[in-house]
């Protein structure tokens, strides 16, 4: 494992070195470089529990790291097809390129850490590293939002790590977090410092604002790294601490609702709040890229909920949620990537029939919308449905609901894209564009396979899942051959998607057997008696939602709030400094002597 | 699974098919009497189907097509889920949950389809239609999962055999009888009845997913809005009113509920999108609520 | 032979030769800091007793582990400040030698009136320097205020010695705590206000807003890399030997210095002006270091008292460079700079990662010592604001390195049209020798444990007195 690192490490260096001479070669580069630590982590699936140490670094292969390190891995591969076509855009491609191994390094680092150290040093490692790729997208703004929000994140962490450290006198993980179950006072104030790291990074309400700016700005291939695999190391770091750290038990006192320990329940609701917030907001979003990055808010909502569930089924849901959608998110943003590389423009209003040009990217984008949604035969669906099964379990009605709205509500903004980018009229300026270059293509159609293949075939990821929930000991999810059983419920999606295709199948034979369709233009429409001879004047992009949003148009926005609170902070520093360290120096004089005055009227007493 | 599996699929489909456009048929004529008219005869929507299917018709490009076979197939499929008075043609794929997503999918198709057509119009109805399904279909799930939390079960025919051995009160319509008004007001917007008619308004207005559609494809649309009408109304029906114990059974429920919502619809106004919208969250959202609070806080319905 | 006593006596030769061959000036304090640093190599550990006298009447020097490790660092630091700082170093000269002499003698002297006359030849150097600034008020502000903070030190160390009739730094403080409370209180007060204002505590550091923030190419680095920490060090050296305090004073410090630290960095959070930014931070590290020492961690303090003497100076180098050559030091005109200036501009960044405290860099270390140091008071609401302040501190000092790096408009990619017009801010040999500077960072970075090793003997030395502030303080 060690030499995963020092290789990566390297090829690091290397990337650099090469995109110095050409950036290109450094970008193709980065794929090969994923590529053999992809390998090498799947190599590594049979040997869990080997330590390695690496100077003071210490790692540990364990179930759950392997699988968030495979995920990860993924997506940072299949982005990095992507990269060479950018670095002509980029200020920087050596920074780049090796900024996004850089970033790999620390990711995977923090998921095989084993002790708290190491995981806070990988932490940091991994949102700098990124922070740094985000900058040379369109906005520094968003990259700095990004860098604070994670600061918020990574110094409560690091609070709780030194003060796990500290009271545990270990700072091996397990070993550290199991010691609470002595101390709930302390354990509660450890807990809510580590999960403030995973909420701020998985984008749960009110932490949601860096998600949107930062994908929505940040270079397009980066943006799939940052909403498929970036956000999930908040989860990983909110599966420690429910999972790992022992916080059914430490607030095994408190008021339970349903079963659910009252803090944790607390932090479920947030997790619904961001399902519908983000749900709300990317119904309203008018740049494809921002509408992707509140989606990844909302699914980061069903990620938390199934993570602190910490039960058969909404846990395993939650786990398969991660890699669906990483999966998904990832397509979805490298079709986006794709289309914004020929039209050079994510704005939906301004796209409009793609189709036309680029179906291969059309069908990727389709596919992932699909899962992101949760329509069968997808792999969304069944990590969906395994949250649901669970929340309605347990009878926790309020975050089943906004699990349901976040899911029905996903219809309206996947399909937002899928409409205004791909379908509808052509806009002549686009009329000769071409699809997506091979490799790119390469890139969309490997995570195609992976969502059809992940809701096909849901039992090869559950089986793992059901391994973690073994070492966890909660009671795992029950695989059978392709069928997936739980308490209440069962599914088997091979048959699913059998008579899906079967349906299809019968309408396909039907549509055949029928008369024969004239083809005709995309202008060649019912009109109401209009004549109008510019297709960008026919093409529905912009408001799609209008009568919808406009019911809630005028509620606060998060981001302001945050805005108003660096204002303050600023004008505090400003009041401090005209206060404090005013040019004058009578003023000074005025302070010694105020100062000595208070200490010798204090000190005689 | 056998062949045998699927062949009762094909019937499903086609008895469906058969039986809900009969029923259209028949309810065009009650609409009618209501609107003290004669009224076609009832096999008029089978001929209006077979007619737009024989057409020639047009095409708008392969999404055009394929979302409309996207549609009806997963439509169709769908329907193979459903459990008739007991019936399956594949047991143990009737869980709610993939019934309603299954379902989507031929939402979904549908959409693609109409919005590939490059007509706007047809976009705006899609836009109206999404909007009113996500205002439905929330007060239905918070109905749906306190069913599942009562029984301990997501299968449809499970729910609905519960139910049934008791006479008219072991329905869970009276069981919990917030809950079953909810889901019949849900029936109403997923049936895109008025007042909840307004993303097709057939009568007044041009927009609508469906204008661009004419000959097969048309032909096509109808169909599957017959096999939805069978979806939802038997969803419903299994699970507030018993299902039935046999097949004839089952068809009488059906064709009261299915013939209640139209009556009551021919008298109804119509709400725009965002009024329907409001109403949703504001009545039978709330209603579900308070149900499903009192099953699983005070125990109600056990 | 080899005594620490040439640590002061030579700069201070060299100063008088200075005068005389003016054109060797520059030769002359290099060859004085190269001789230093063998001196410091070479000569024994120890107490050194000048003229023969034993203390308390003869004038002692303590060269222990911890002067050692100071010492070392400010040579070093001189060494390269002025080195870089080339023709202006040259100007300054025999000043800087006065400096170097007075910061040793500040460092090694046992003697607490000979340490207030070291404290005054070190802030009449200062004060020349600070001049080549070119804005002769600001030196005039620092001037009135350290003119009262020596005269304050003074009255100090003369009440000491009316007390206790001796002036003995080491061990002082057994001394002082047999006093009654209300005695001990004011000459501790007045010692520590005195070295207040050198240390920029919170009311009265204001001097430096305006020295720091129009500091060039020499006296940035002189002021934040190498008598910012030598005040700390000396200012460790008061807290572990003399200084006894009882809880009103003790509060009085913790909370000035704390208030100095928050206060500092919100401060520099609102800066647009780079240099102000660095000023700001300075003030704030230095109020950390001193939160610190009060609490009587000093390990934790001397790591992060010689890390933000690294970043700082790298920062100050670059930047001062920097905005000479573009002749501005906003946000607005610095925008993209690093462009030009690739390799300024990873030194910089480096050293703006390590002085945040982001891992893999000394400063995480430190910054960790100082937390679970802290944890060991039992006062652990102190983390939570040094962490929380944090956030602040990364957040101006990542919107810097953003801008600097970045020249793109707000909206839109970065094209490097938009990139301001190249122009020389450090020469070559400059450069090199900022690379050097971070390259040290870099490599204590690499192996916090090994420096951490060396520094916790030099911390042992330092500490005679064991209470803290937490636990009641005083006797």
């Amino acid at each position: 494992m060690t030499m995963i690192f020092i290789f990566l490490g390297l090829s690091l260096l290397l990337s650099y070195v090469l995109s110095r001479k050409q950036p290109t070669l450094g970008a193709y580069f980065t794929i090969i470089a994923s590529l053999a630590g992809l390998i090498s982590v799947y190599l590594l699936r049979n040997s869990v529990g080997v330590t390695e140490s690496f100077y003071y670094l210490n790692f540990q292969i364990t179930t759950i790291g392997w699988y968030f390190a495979m995920i990860l891995l993924t997506v940072y591969f299949t982005s990095a097809f992507f990269n060479p076509f950018w670095m002509d855009e980029l200020i920087y491609p050596a920074a780049y390129n090796s900024l996004y191994l850089l970033s790999l390094v620390g990711t995977i680092g923090l998921f095989f850490a084993q002790d708290l150290m190491t995981l806070f040093i990988c932490w940091e490692t991994a949102v700098w590293s990124s922070m740094l790729i985000v900058q040379q997208g369109k906005s520094r703004q968003a990259a700095w939002v990004y860098f604070v929000i994670s600061a918020i994140g990574s110094m409560s962490t690091l609070f709780a790590v030194l003060l796990t450290m500290y009271l545990s006198g270990t700072s091996e993980i397990t070993g550290a977090l199991t010691y609470f179950t002595t101390a709930p006072v302390a354990g509660a104030l450890v807990f809510g410092a580590f999960i403030l790291a995973g909420l701020t990074k998985i984008g749960i309400f009110p932490f949601h604002v860096w998600l949107p700016l930062a994908h929505g700005s940040a270079p397009h291939t980066f943006s799939p790294v940052l909403s498929g695999g970036l956000v999930k190391m908040g989860a990983y770091i909110a599966y420690l601490s429910v999972a790992v750290f022992p916080a059914y038990q430490v607030f095994g006192d408190s008021l339970k609702i349903q079963g659910v320990p009252l803090p944790i329940y607390g932090l479920m609701i947030l997790g619904a709040a961001s399902i519908v917030y983000g749900t709300l907001r990317a119904i309203q979003q008018e740049d494809a890229k921002r509408l992707l990055a509140y989606s990844s808010v909302a699914n980061g909502g069903y990620i938390l909920i199934g993570i602190l569930m910490m039960d058969q089924m909404a846990f395993a849901g939650g786990l398969m949620h991660l890699l669906n959608h990483a999966v998904a998110s990832a397509a979805a943003f490298l079709a986006i990537a794709a289309v914004a590389k020929r039209t050079g423009t994510t704005k939906m209003s301004e796209l409009g029939g793609i189709i036309h040009r680029m179906p291969i990217t059309y069908t990727v984008y389709l596919i992932a919308i699909i899962s992101m949604a949760g329509i069968p035969p997808m792999g969304g669906f069944v990590s969906k449905w395994l949250i649901f099964q669970g929340l309605s379990e347990k009878g926790l009605i309020l975050l089943a609901t906004a699990a349901a709205f976040g899911s029905i509500g996903s219809y309206m903004y996947v399909f937002r894209p899928l409409s205004a980018v791909f379908l509808g009229q052509l806009a002549p300026k686009y009329e000769h564009i071409k699809e997506a270059n091979p490799v790119m293509v390469t890139a969309m159609l490997i995570l195609t396979a992976m969502s059809l293949l992940l809701g096909v075939l849901p039992n090869l990821v559950l089986k793992t899942i059901a391994k973690i929930q073994i070492e966890l000991g909660i009671n795992p999810i029950i695989v059978n051959g392709t069928a997936t059983l739980t308490e209440n419920g069962s599914v088997d999606m091979l048959q699913v998607f059998t008579v899906f295709g079967f349906g299809f199948l019968l309408i396909l034979i039907l549509f055949m057997v029928l008369p024969k369709s004239r083809r005709v233009g995309l202008m060649d429409t019912y009109t109401s008696a209009e004549f109008i001879h510019t297709p960008e004047l026919l093409h529905y992009g912009h408001s799609f939602y209008a009568p919808f949003e406009r019911l809630y148009e005028k509620w606060p926005s998060v981001l302001p709030l945050y805005k108003r609170m660096s204002m303050k902070l600023s004008e505090l520093g400003e009041w401090a400094e005209s206060f404090f360290f005013h040019p004058d120096p009578n003023r000074a004089v005025l302070w010694i002597v105020v100062v000595a005055i208070v200490v010798i009227i204090g000190g005689a007493q | 699974m056998t062949l045998m599996n699927f062949i009762y699929g094909f019937l499903a489909v086609l008895g469906a098919f058969v039986f809900q456009t009969s029923l259209t048929g028949i309810n065009r004529k009650v609409t009618a009497r209501l609107q003290k008219r004669r009224g076609p005869k009832w096999y008029q929507q089978f001929i209006d189907i077979f007619k737009a299917f024989s057409k020639s018709s047009i095409t708008h490009g392969w999404v055009y097509d394929f979302g409309a076979i996207m549609a009806l197939g997963g439509i169709a499929a769908t329907v193979i889920f459903i459990p008739v008075a007991g019936m399956q043609a594949f047991p143990g794929l009737d869980n709610i949950f993939v019934i309603s997503y299954v379902l989507a999918v031929g939402m979904l198709g549908m959409a693609m389809s109409a919005a590939g057509s490059g007509n706007p119009w047809a976009s705006i109805g899609v836009s109206r239609a999404l909007t009113n399904m996500l205002a439905y279909d929330i007060p239905f799930m918070v109905v749906v999962f306190t069913l599942i939390y009562q029984h301990n079960t997501g299968s449809v025919s499970e729910l609905a055999s519960i139910q049934q051995g008791v006479g008219i009160l072991g329905w869970n319509f009276f069981k919990l009888p917030l809950g079953g008004i909810v889901s019949v007001i849900a029936l109403f917007g997923m049936l895109g009845k008025k007042p909840f008619d307004s993303f097709i308004a057939p009568a007044e207005i041009a927009s609508g997913p469906m204008v661009e559609y004419g000959g097969k494809q048309l032909g096509m649309m109808f169909t599957l809005h017959e096999l939805m009408t069978f979806i939802e109304v038997s969803l419903i029906l299994n699970l507030f009113f018993g299902g039935g114990e046999t097949l004839l059974i089952y068809m009488v429920k059906y064709a009261i509920l299915y013939t209640f919502t139209n009556i009551v619809s021919g008298v109804m106004p119509r709400f725009k999108i965002d009024q329907a919208v409001t109403f949703f969250y504001k009545v039978p959202l709330g209603l579900a609520f308070i149900q499903g609070l009192l099953v699983i806080y005070l125990g109600w319905g056990y | 032979m080899w005594s620490p006593v040439w640590l002061i006596v030579l700069p201070l030769l060299m100063a008088f030769i200075s005068v005389v061959i003016k054109k060797q000036q520059y030769l002359l304090l290099n060859l004085s800091i190269l001789l230093n640093l063998a001196v410091l190599y070479l000569a024994p550990q120890g107490m050194v007793i000048i003229g023969g006298f034993r203390p308390p009447f003869g004038i002692s020097l303590n060269f222990d582990r911890y002067a050692f490790i100071s010492l070392l660092l400010i040579q070093v630091l001189m060494l390269f400040a002025t080195f870089i700082a080339g023709p202006l170093a040259k100007k300054y000269g025999t000043v800087l030698l006065v400096l170097l002499a007075g910061i040793n003698g500040m460092l090694l002297t046992n003697d607490l009136f000979n340490l207030f006359v070291m404290i005054e030849v070190v802030s009449i150097a200062s004060f020349i320097i600070s001049t080549s600034n070119g804005k002769f008020t600001h030196t005039f502000h620092y001037l009135i205020l350290a003119s009262v903070g020596g005269v304050f030190f003074l009255l100090g160390a003369v009440m000491v010695y009316a007390y206790t009739g001796t002036l003995v730094v080491q061990g002082l403080f057994a001394t002082l705590g047999q006093l009654p409370n209300a005695i001990s209180l004011i000459p501790m007060m007045l010692i520590i206000l005195g070295l207040a204002v050198e240390l920029k505590l919170m009311p009265v550091g204001s001097w430096a807003k305006n020295i720091y923030g129009n500091s060039n190419v020499l006296t940035g680095p002189i002021f934040a890399a190498v008598l910012a920490p030598a005040f700390g060090f000396v200012f460790g050296r008061m807290m572990g030997e003399v200084v006894v305090l009882n809880p009103i004073t003790g509060y009085t410090l913790l909370f000035m210095a704390i208030a100095t630290f928050v206060l500092g960095e919100l401060a520099a959070y609102r800066q647009k002006d780079l240099l102000k930014t660095l000023a700001f931070s300075s003030i704030a590290q230095s109020g950390l270091a001193i939160i610190l020492f009060t609490l009587n961690l000093p390990f934790a303090a001397i790591l992060l008292l010689i890390n933000n003497a690294l970043a700082k100076s790298i920062l100050f180098w670059v930047a001062t460079g920097v905005s000479t050559a573009y002749e501005t030091s906003s946000m607005k005109g610095l925008r993209g700079v690093f462009y030009n200036h690739r390799i300024l501009g990873i030194t910089f960044s480096i050293a703006s990662l390590s002085l945040v405290g982001i891992p893999l860099f000394l400063g995480f270390y430190a910054k960790v010592t100082a937390v679970m140091a802290i944890f060991t008071t039992g006062l652990i609401w102190i983390p939570v604001v040094i962490l929380a302040t944090a956030i602040i501190e990364g957040a101006y000092m990542m919107k810097w390195l953003l801008q600097l790096w970045s020249p793109a408009k707000e909206g839109h990619l970065a094209s490097t049209e938009e990139v301001p017009e190249k122009r020389e801010a450090l020469n070559m040999t400059q450069i090199v020798a900022v690379c050097l500077v971070a390259l040290i960072l870099f490599v204590f970075g690499l192996v916090p444990q090994r420096v951490g090793r060396v520094l916790s003997v030099a911390s042992q030395a330092e500490i005679s007195q064991v209470e803290t502030v937490a636990e009641g303080g005083g006797q």
